[in-house]
């Protein structure tokens, strides 16, 4: 490339590839943001239980199920999955701290990670796409998987957003987490809420796992490379908003593609350092996020 | 709290300086009653126990989550390792601890910031990114890249049975001096701040305490000593690389703590002891799943702590007592 117009269509290439991944990890965060705004948790588990919902597509695929089915039934067992978890693991632990609570998480992680190992081995699959890997016409600077991955992404963006902010299960929903003694005594089941807040976290946490399979290689460890990206991404738009971890998701994934090919030494091999520094300088400038109103708290 | 725990606390409640006593002698004179191998296995375990401790200070009596006290580990090791040869191995490790103290601060002031579940999430980041920084080619002539660094400590000894013995008596001194000295650090007028500011940041402050610089204070105590112990640590194996200290090693000493009470000090050196068999024993029980052993394991602990009290009182059918202010 010898600057001039090689150079903005190789930015504008980048641009796109970081739209396409951060559309995952908005998507993954997401998840993380669902699981706060019914539960007041961050799920450590998170990104295994995605991967375990992956691998699960990837085996229905395998013995001849047709994709969309495939992604379909997958949802639906991550949504009963989730649901499960909640009641078998956490509820019967709802009298513990917050300590217990993390450390049930950090369980949780290493049992479905292990178990994951077990069932599919560290080896790494090809997962098929919905779209097809060339580019989207001739000369297009993306390709069609990538522009799917967007649209498929920000249609479910859309849809969670508006279930959280207009339904009526999405009130009863984020009253559960804001305070769950009132929330029951408004004769919300808290503890239904809290089940179906689990499960459409895990159901998100599939379809993110779907969409990202393709553009990466999908092993037991997946997830576990995208989740810090993920956290990332709440913490810049802020932990309880849906709209910040969207936003979030997508400008790390621009700033990731653009130093990958920018400063290649430094993308590579301290890809997390930059992040954690990131994240730090967010911190310090804006605590709550780019997206969250302050609050106050009272005595 | 723990079983472990209350067990702890009866012991410190009654005040038997005669069990205490015999733990320590006990303790001191280890290496006669058992020699070999197994003496490494402890010297370890302590060391993870002088981590725990400090995880206790800073989760425990601070509240303040961290999943990332293997990136101190890591920390200290290296700073101790590269170091040593030219000021001598226990100045390195003085100076690992001070390196460690000042990535706690910086943690600690990120820690102002976020909260909780949040906090552990990023402390954990940290552990990951310091994880594969040794390995970055423009700190490679320095940590020694993929194939680490090698320091033989200048000890009385020369048969490696007898430098085994040495390591385990300094280990042993200096994670008395730090249990003891944290015991009193919370005892101090910074240690009722620093719970203050745990049970209620917002009164606290009211009361006249300066919460931020306590919390930051205590992520830097905390992480100085757990660089110390990684420090010692490095030094006792002879050879680290960015693979000695893995993220998962947070893990194993967030989980220490909680199981053995997340304020009782003497207790962590169980915990300790858990790091270094507990991954064993899982193994042999099953070698693919010893992960999915060790979770569940954990749950069911996590589950008889959080019910203990309910199941005491279901079997005896008596009024249970209700655990007072935990953290939160």
């Amino acid at each position: 490339m010898a600057g001039g117009w090689g150079s903005v269509v190789v930015l504008l290439q980048q641009v796109l590839t970081g739209l396409a991944t951060g559309a995952v990890y908005s998507l993954l965060a997401l998840a993380l943001v669902v699981i706060h705004q019914t539960t007041h948790h961050l799920n450590l588990a998170q990104g295994e239980m995605a991967t375990l919902s992956t691998l699960t597509a990837w085996q229905l695929l395998s013995w001849g199920v047709p994709y969309w089915a495939a992604f379909a039934v997958t949802l639906a067992l991550s949504f009963a999955g989730g649901a499960a978890i909640q009641r078998l693991v956490m509820h019967p632990l709802r009298g513990g701290n917050a300590l217990v609570q993390f450390a049930a998480m950090i369980a949780l992680f290493l049992l479905v990670n292990s178990v994951t190992n077990a069932i599919w081995g560290p080896n790494a699959r090809a997962f098929p796409s919905i779209l097809p890997a060339r580019p989207l016409f001739e000369g297009a600077p993306i390709s069609g998987q990538r522009v799917g991955i967007i649209l498929v992404g920000g249609a479910l963006v859309v849809v969670l957003y508006l279930f959280l902010r207009r339904s009526r299960l999405g009130l009863n929903l984020r009253a559960t987490a804001a305070n769950p003694v009132p929330a029951r005594l408004a004769g919300i089941a808290v503890d239904r809420m809290r089940m179906i807040g689990w499960g459409i976290a895990a159901t998100i946490g599939a379809a993110a796992g779907m969409l990202l399979a393709p553009i990466v290689t999908l092993d037991p460890q997946m997830m576990f490379n995208v989740l810090p990206f993920a956290f990332a991404a709440t913490i810049v738009g802020g932990v309880s908003s849906p709209l910040g971890a969207v936003v979030g998701g997508l400008v790390i994934g621009v700033v990731e593609a653009l130093v990958t090919i920018y400063a290649p030494a430094l993308g590579r091999e301290l890809k997390l350092s930059l992040l954690f520094v990131a994240i730090l300088a967010i911190l310090l400038v804006r605590p709550e996020g780019l997206f969250v109103r302050r609050t106050g708290a009272r005595l | 709290m723990s079983v472990f725990g209350r067990l702890a606390g009866l012991v410190a409640a009654r005040g038997n300086a005669l069990l205490t006593a015999a733990v320590l002698v006990a303790a001191v004179a280890y290496p006669f009653l058992f020699p070999g191998y197994a003496i490494n296995s402890m010297t370890m375990a302590i060391c993870y126990g002088i981590g725990i401790v400090a995880l206790k200070l800073l989760t425990g009596y601070g509240g303040q989550f961290s999943l990332g006290h293997s990136a101190f580990f890591a920390l200290g090791s290296y700073v101790a390792f590269i170091l040593a040869p030219t000021i001598g191995f226990a100045a390195a490790v003085a100076v690992a601890g001070i390196a460690a103290a000042l990535l706690g601060a910086l943690l600690g002031l990120a820690g102002l910031r976020i909260k909780g579940h949040y906090l552990g999430l990023l402390t954990f980041m940290v552990a990951l990114a310091l994880f594969q920084m040794p390995k970055a080619s423009a700190l490679a002539p320095i940590t020694g890249g993929s194939s680490g660094l090698f320091y033989r400590a200048p000890l009385p000894a020369t048969t490696p049975a007898a430098r085994d013995v040495w390591w385990y008596w300094i280990v042993l001194a200096v994670a008395l001096a730090i249990t003891v000295g944290v015991h009193f650090l919370l005892r101090s007028r910074f240690g009722r701040a620093l719970q203050a500011s745990r049970d209620n940041a917002l009164a606290a402050g009211a009361l006249g305490v300066d919460t931020a610089l306590v919390d930051v204070s205590a992520f830097a105590v905390s992480g100085a000593f757990a660089g110390i112990a990684g420090g010692l640590l490095a030094g006792v194996i002879g050879y680290i690389s960015y693979d000695s200290f893995p993220y998962t090693l947070s893990i194993l000493l967030f989980v220490g703590m909680t199981v053995t009470g997340a304020r009782s000090l003497p207790a962590a050196y169980l915990g300790g002891a858990l790091i270094v068999f507990v991954p064993t024993w899982a193994h042999d029980i099953t070698s693919r799943l010893s992960w999915a052993v060790y979770g569940g394991a954990l749950l069911a602990l996590l589950y008889i702590q959080v019910n203990a009290p309910r199941l005491l009182q279901r079997l005896t059918g008596r009024e249970a007592t209700r655990p007072v202010g935990d953290v939160s």
